[in-house]
């Protein structure tokens, strides 16, 4: 499961959805007077980490190739022959 | 005024220029790293908009380190002077091993470190500690989303546009004002901290009612020091700031320092003492993840979160024994 979702989620996603969390976990200790800015700044995040999200569904699910990120797995299927 | 009230006003105001010198990298360092100006010419721009600073924003972030850390009877001379060592030392340290550590934390973890040793934990104000607690994790939050956001929209917004140089000509320009908006923004931030620690002082020693506001020579005299140290400059950390990091362009360089600048000026607005180091570093992240998640150099922005998290303490524990002598004269 855990390998399906690193291939099916990006880093970009996952970046964000830490990002919110962190926003949303800062809710509760902030006073009630700023509880405003961790909110819109867990929002904001929330909503990068969507946006990147319904990329990667657009997308194939991708090869975990450390150095390589972003290769969709399709990519070495259809790779040009080697020259001879 | 006493002896010992004017030297620990004038250690304040060491602070404040030691302050200055240590965090200029953090006013200068983009428009330096993408070339829009050279050093000797952005420190000059830098100093000048945190001088002027004071002509624009309130003394809300004084009122706070004055009022909302320590319990303000515990503030003796010898606190405030020990707590202004153990921020100064801090900072003298961080900025020779070239880390863009928080000042203001530094201030913070010293008045509370010293304020230990004089009365025990109980001097501290939970409520003054959670506020700037929880901006220690917001504010590079904030900075790296609002980066982040801004070099996003101009990405798609000037995607079409051919003339590169053109567009790193204009956002040249931009960079100018986003970098004196940046220093407006530190000056105001930063050197309110010390007045707050001045008015904190003259408080202790009688001289001011517990109500009173800043005296115009403390905002004055503040903003002074600072800018006279971010004109002397710390050039070791801009190497970290501006190019270890990631790498910028005009336009990264323009999104970041108005980020920071509008964060440092909610901040500053209500009362909330930050880190402009956390912030711009927070914000050159983003910019940074704008471009790609590995344009970052996640290694050093690491060794970048470490400084931060060893402040507090680092300076508590020299402010601590910094008091130590005054506390055995006393017995």
């Amino acid at each position: 499961m855990v390998r399906y979702l690193r291939r099916r989620i990006g880093r970009p996603t996952r970046f964000f959805f830490l990002i919110a969390i962190t926003g949303v976990v800062m809710i509760w200790p902030t006073p009630d007077k700023y509880r405003v800015v961790p909110l819109l700044a867990s929002g904001l995040a929330f909503l990068w980490c969507i946006l990147f999200f319904l990329e990667d569904l657009g997308r194939g699910p991708r090869d975990e190739i450390p150095g390589k990120e972003g290769k969709a797995a399709g990519d070495a299927v259809f790779a040009p022959p080697p020259h001879r | 005024m006493t002896t010992g009230l004017v030297i620990t006003i004038f250690v304040a105001l060491a602070f404040d220029f030691v302050n200055g010198f240590h965090d200029a990298a953090n006013s200068i360092a983009t428009v330096v790293a993408t070339r829009v100006l050279t050093p000797v010419q952005a420190v000059a721009w830098a100093a000048f908009f945190n001088f002027i600073a004071f002509a624009i924003f309130g003394t809300a972030v004084a009122a706070t380190i004055a009022k909302d850390v320590v319990d303000p009877k515990s503030l003796t001379i010898a606190v405030v002077f020990a707590g202004l060592i153990g921020a100064i030392a801090w900072d003298l340290i961080t900025w020779w091993l070239g880390l863009p550590s928080s000042s203001s934390h530094a201030l913070v973890g010293g008045m509370a470190g010293a304020a230990v040793a004089h009365g025990g934990w109980l001097t501290l104000l939970p409520e003054g500690f959670r506020k700037i607690g929880v901006f220690i994790v917001l504010s590079p939050v904030v900075g790296l989303l609002l980066g982040f956001t801004l070099l996003t929209i101009l990405l798609w917004a000037f995607h079409k546009t051919t003339v590169k140089q053109l567009l790193n000509k204009v956002f040249r320009r931009v960079q100018l004002l986003s970098a004196a908006a940046f220093s407006l923004g530190h000056g105001s931030n930063d050197s309110q901290k010390t007045m707050g620690v001045i008015l904190a002082l003259l408080i202790a020693a009688g001289l001011l009612p517990p109500e009173a506001d800043v005296p115009l020579w403390v905002v004055l005299s503040a903003h002074f020091a600072i800018a006279l140290g971010t004109a002397l400059g710390g050039w070791r950390i801009v190497h970290t700031m501006g190019s270890r990091l990631t790498r910028l362009q005009p336009m990264s360089g323009a999104s970041a320092e108005t980020a920071a600048a509008i964060t440092l000026f909610f901040t500053a607005a209500h009362g909330i003492p930050v880190s402009t180091t956390h912030t711009i570093t927070g914000a050159i992240v983003g910019v940074g993840t704008a471009q790609r998640l590995t344009a970052v150099r996640w290694g050093i922005a690491g060794r970048v979160v470490w400084a931060w998290v060893l402040t507090i303490p680092g300076s508590f524990i020299i402010a601590f024994l910094a008091y130590l002598p005054f506390r055995w004269f006393a017995t």
